[in-house]
């Protein structure tokens, strides 16, 4: 019997000119979304690798020179694209691409590419992701909307409860049919992603892939769920569709921004000068605010003095500019990690804040799950953050370190090195975290879909009768 | 006629719906106001800080400046404010702010993604725009709900909610049949319908436009600001009137009520979403940003190329600056050399520079180009670009500041070469920078083709509506 409901929906829907009119506009949009970010993506990830090529390669051929002038030169860390950023560019264009890393300061990302495009791309660009987030949900409210309401209303519930057809069956066999009619345009929109993502990274790829279309599945499930239900309850298709699209348009277009804005005020961040002027205060003064920049140094001077027994800083066994340059880089080192930390956490405070909104709207979870899988969450591009400013500490250590060891007292800006030293230190590469790690971070998301499936399960549950007419 | 629409409005004011869709755009529209006003509230916080530093770090370099002149005070040669290289490279240095834009608290627009100051010395420019505001980029990424996007995205959907079955509603209730009964022209019954409507739809929006520049405090006194106000309303009227007629198209199609509900959202889904969507592919494919990765990397290559000739662009530097004090005392000054290399790296680089503003200036024009495919796109465009929040006042604002930047470097360079010391008069003499809206010509300009042909589609579909609605609504 659930057979043949199901078939009666497929069929039913496959020959609606309105379905086939918006499936296959969906369709196309997938198809357009996901073909131009694949194109921007390649474009993107080329012109990112040649450039942190040539980036290392500047700093490998640096002539001989002081290695405090090396470090001053510094590099750039450019963010790789991941490999599925074309189907989810999440926070990459907003975030910043690129991070100078120099001596004494770490500093912000820069170039977001936000900046460069145009206000038109901001309101029209949709991304596979954003089609599958709400256009997808759009297509499902079209689909099932009368599943319920619209038999109602012709009066072939009536004939259909007297066949003696149980409510339950009814819901899933209509919950089959719409799958089975909306898996005719994912499964090839799947197969194609499949296609891209083997072309652009291979097998792991294919494993976020995987992840990336389960949650998909468990959000379009829901959505599927909640229409079926407002259909069944609904007193016509009319109120049904209308009821409907006013909780789509509370899910994909309102609540994402009030509950962006309510995080905001709950958990404020600094602004750009406030967060410099705490950065300053904290490197002038050191950490706990107690011990100013002058005293310090003589304190660390005098304490050094007194280990080795001597008088001067000329008698030490080692040069000792380079000893206190490094002293002063870890200071620095740990101001930049409290407070980036501190930011950076607050963000993390903010994102969570934002899924309260879940309970309204299932896309903030999905949203930030589909982010985390694509590896453009904002936790991943910290996690680049972090490693860049690993490598920043690294080369900064050498190069001071090498002139603590190598360079005569007299000689501590004079002293030269050469590629030798440059190339001591490996080239900067970027450990992505794995799919687990990152869907760790999520563990909030992860439960609140979760939540929505049994909550999904526990409506279909209940619908154990349903007003015929 | 005003007693058809005073029935009319009996009749409406009983239903549910209009009351909703006001209760929906009233709730919307202060949310909104408010989200408008903390935005433009915290910018202009940032500002005034910012000239409160530089105003608290120009006063006290003045104030040192004659104690190291009569040497009642010293300070280390490499942060002596008197020297042009110094105070040119930081400790003169002046803020180019870009002010929010006239009408930014009714639509935010691009101007969270833009910087809105750069520090201007003697530096390159590429160390400039560096000064992101710090914001969580998930919310960047989520957007604002601005007054802008309740007009573009939400307006809509009341437009048509309120206008999807003026006839077919009548005619699946049959009381079509007794208002064609009535001794009254039934034009002039729908003229009454559509009237009525009209003169909602409007209304909202006046007062969604009023309701929010009074609430986010823009300073209405301002000629230019009220006259800004008029035009993004005239905008709104238009965009409002291209639903509307739309609507009375598929009215007039005899449709059913829940048909033409669909057939209304099919609309706002092509308007809205699909074509944007294709524009916005179109855009990004045909004309992508250009890379300011590879920007950077070449300003590199640039700079290390013209240290290994150190000599070379020295000379050449003082070749194109006549008028040092001393040329050999200039060969040696490391301030003069360092000046030279970056003077070589920028020689080298302009190419560069061009082709990535020649190709963001493309990027802008396509743009234009591909708006035209769509009528939410054009206003989109029209209302950030009244408001002062899109793309386009931000290059004009960047071309402000390229030349003041150059008259800057210009300055300095040319009392470094001369081995001036700066003194307090000089100080409060240096070029100030003073950013100027672009005029209504330009403006004008650019809006006017989109607008017109927004303009010619609403007269088109609205004339086609209307008669065919007359028509569709004689019978019963």
């Amino acid at each position: 019997m659930l057979r043949t409901i199901a078939s009666k929906e497929y069929r039913e829907l496959l020959r609606d000119g309105r379905f086939r009119w918006a499936g296959g506009i969906v369709a196309g949009l997938l198809l357009v979304a996901g073909l131009a970010g694949f194109i921007a993506w390649r474009e993107q990830a080329a012109q990112r690798d040649a450039a942190q090529a040539t980036m290392q390669a500047t700093w490998f051929n640096q002539p001989p020179k002081n290695p405090h002038s090396a470090a001053h030169y510094g590099l750039w860390a450019f963010k790789p694209q991941m490999p599925l950023a074309f189907v989810d560019r999440g926070v990459d264009p907003y975030a910043g691409t690129a991070s100078w890393l120099e001596a004494h300061r770490m500093n912000e990302f820069r170039f977001r590419p936000a900046m460069d495009a145009t206000a038109a791309q901001r309101f029209g660009e949709w991304t596979a992701a954003g089609v599958l987030q709400q256009l997808i949900p759009l297509l499902i409210i079209l689909l099932g909307f009368s599943a319920f309401a619209g038999e109602r209303e012709r009066g072939t519930l009536r004939q259909l409860a007297s066949l003696g057809v149980p409510t339950a069956t009814l819901l899933r066999g209509k919950a089959l049919g719409v799958t089975a009619a909306l898996a005719v345009l994912c499964v090839p929109a799947a197969v194609i992603g499949a296609a891209l993502v083997t072309m652009s990274s291979g097998a792991s790829g294919l494993l976020r892939l995987g992840a990336l279309s389960t949650v998909y599945l468990a959000y379009f499930g829901v959505i599927l769920t909640v229409v079926l239900v407002v259909s069944a309850q609904a007193r016509s298709a009319r109120a049904a569709l209308v009821t409907l699209l006013a909780l789509w348009a509370a899910n994909g277009l309102l609540v994402p921004r009030v509950a962006a804005d309510v995080a905001q005020a709950a958990f404020p961040t600094p602004t750009a000068r406030e967060f410099q002027a705490q950065v300053q205060r904290a490197l002038a003064t050191g950490i706990d605010g107690h011990s100013p920049r002058g005293a310090r140094a003589d304190a660390l001077r005098d304490s050094v003095l007194r280990t080795n027994g001597v008088s001067s800083v000329d008698s030490l066994p080692f040069n000792y500019d380079g000893f206190a340059m490094q002293r002063g880089e870890e200071h620095a080192n740990e101001v930049y990690a409290h407070y980036f930390a501190q930011l950076w956490d607050r963000f993390g405070q903010q994102d969570r804040a934002q899924l309260v909104g879940t309970v309204v709207a299932p896309v903030i979870a999905v949203r930030f799950l589909s982010m985390g899988i694509a590896g453009t969450d904002f936790g991943q591009h910290r996690a680049f953050a972090e490693q860049a400013e690993a490598y920043r500490q690294e080369f900064n250590r050498v190069m001071n370190h090498e002139i603590r060891d190598q360079a005569r007292a007299d000689e501590s800006f004079s002293y030269q090195a050469d590629s030798t030293l440059w190339r001591s230190i490996p080239a900067f590469t970027y450990e992505a975290p794995s799919l687990g790690h990152a869907l760790a971070t999520h563990t909030v998301s992860l439960m609140a879909l979760g939540a929505w499936l049994v909550l999904a399960a526990l409506l279909v549950r209940r619908e154990r009768r349903i007003e015929v007419a | 006629m005003r007693e058809l629409m005073a029935f009319e409005w009996r009749v409406l004011r009983r239903e549910r719906t209009l009351w909703l869709v006001l209760a929906i755009f009233i709730g919307l529209g202060a949310y909104a106001s408010a989200s408008g006003a903390r935005f433009t509230g915290e910018r202009r916080a940032a500002i005034a800080e910012l000239i409160t530093e530089q105003c608290a770090r120009l006063d006290s370099i003045a104030a040192l400046m004659p104690q190291l002149d009569a040497g009642t005070d010293s300070v280390p040669s490499f942060l002596d404010p008197r020297m042009p290289a110094i105070a040119g490279r930081g400790a003169a240095a002046q803020y180019a702010i870009l002010p929010p834009g006239p009408l930014t608290a009714l639509s935010i627009g691009q101007a969270d993604v833009q910087p809105f100051w750069a520090q201007v010395t003697t530096r390159t420019k590429q160390t400039f725009f560096v000064n992101d505001e710090i914001e969580n980029p998930a919310r960047l990424l989520a957007g604002r709900l601005d007054v802008a996007f309740v007009i573009l995205v939400v307006f809509p959907l009341l437009v048509l909610a309120l206008t999807f079955d003026v006839v077919a509603g009548e005619r699946e209730r049959g009381t079509l049949a007794l208002v064609l009964a009535q001794p009254v022209e039934p034009r002039r019954v729908l003229g009454a319908k559509v009237g009525l409507r009209a003169i909602l739809v409007a209304g909202m929006a006046i007062a969604l436009i009023i309701g929010a520049a009074v609430a986010t405090g823009l300073p209405l006194s301002d000629a230019q600001t009220v006259l800004r106000l008029i035009a993004w309303s005239g905008v709104v009227l238009l965009y409002g009137a291209f639903w509307f007629s739309v609507a009375l198209l598929v009215n007039a199609r005899r449709l059913s009520a829940a048909a033409s509900a669909v057939a209304l959202l099919g609309a706002w889904l092509l308007v809205i979403v699909v074509l944007p969507a294709l524009a916005a592919a179109a855009i990004s494919v045909t004309h992508p940003a250009p890379s300011r990765i590879a920007l950077t990397t070449q300003l590199r290559e640039a700079t290390d190329a013209a240290a290994e000739r150190r000599q070379d662009a020295v000379a050449t530097f003082l070749l194109d600056h006549p008028g040092a004090a001393s040329d050999s005392s200039a060969r040696s000054d490391p301030f003069v050399q360092a000046v030279a290399l970056q003077d070589a790296a920028e020689r080298t680089m302009a190419p560069h520079y061009v082709a990535f503003d020649a190709a963001l200036d493309a990027q802008r024009r396509a743009a234009e180009r591909f708006r035209l495919l769509s009528p939410a796109l054009v206003v989109q465009g029209a209302l950030l670009d009244l408001s002062g929040s899109g793309e386009h006042r931000f290059r004009h604002y960047e071309r402000q500041f390229d030349r003041y930047h150059e008259t800057w470097r210009e300055t300095f360079t040319a009392r470094m070469l001369r081995q001036e010391r700066l003194n307090a008069a000089t100080l409060a003499a240096l070029p100030a920078w003073m950013f100027v809206e672009e005029g209504w010509s330009t403006l004008g300009a650019r809006l006017a083709p989109g607008l017109l042909i927004l303009l010619a589609l609403v007269l088109a579909i609205g004339v086609s509506g209307w008669r065919a609605l007359d028509r569709a609504g004689r019978t019963a």
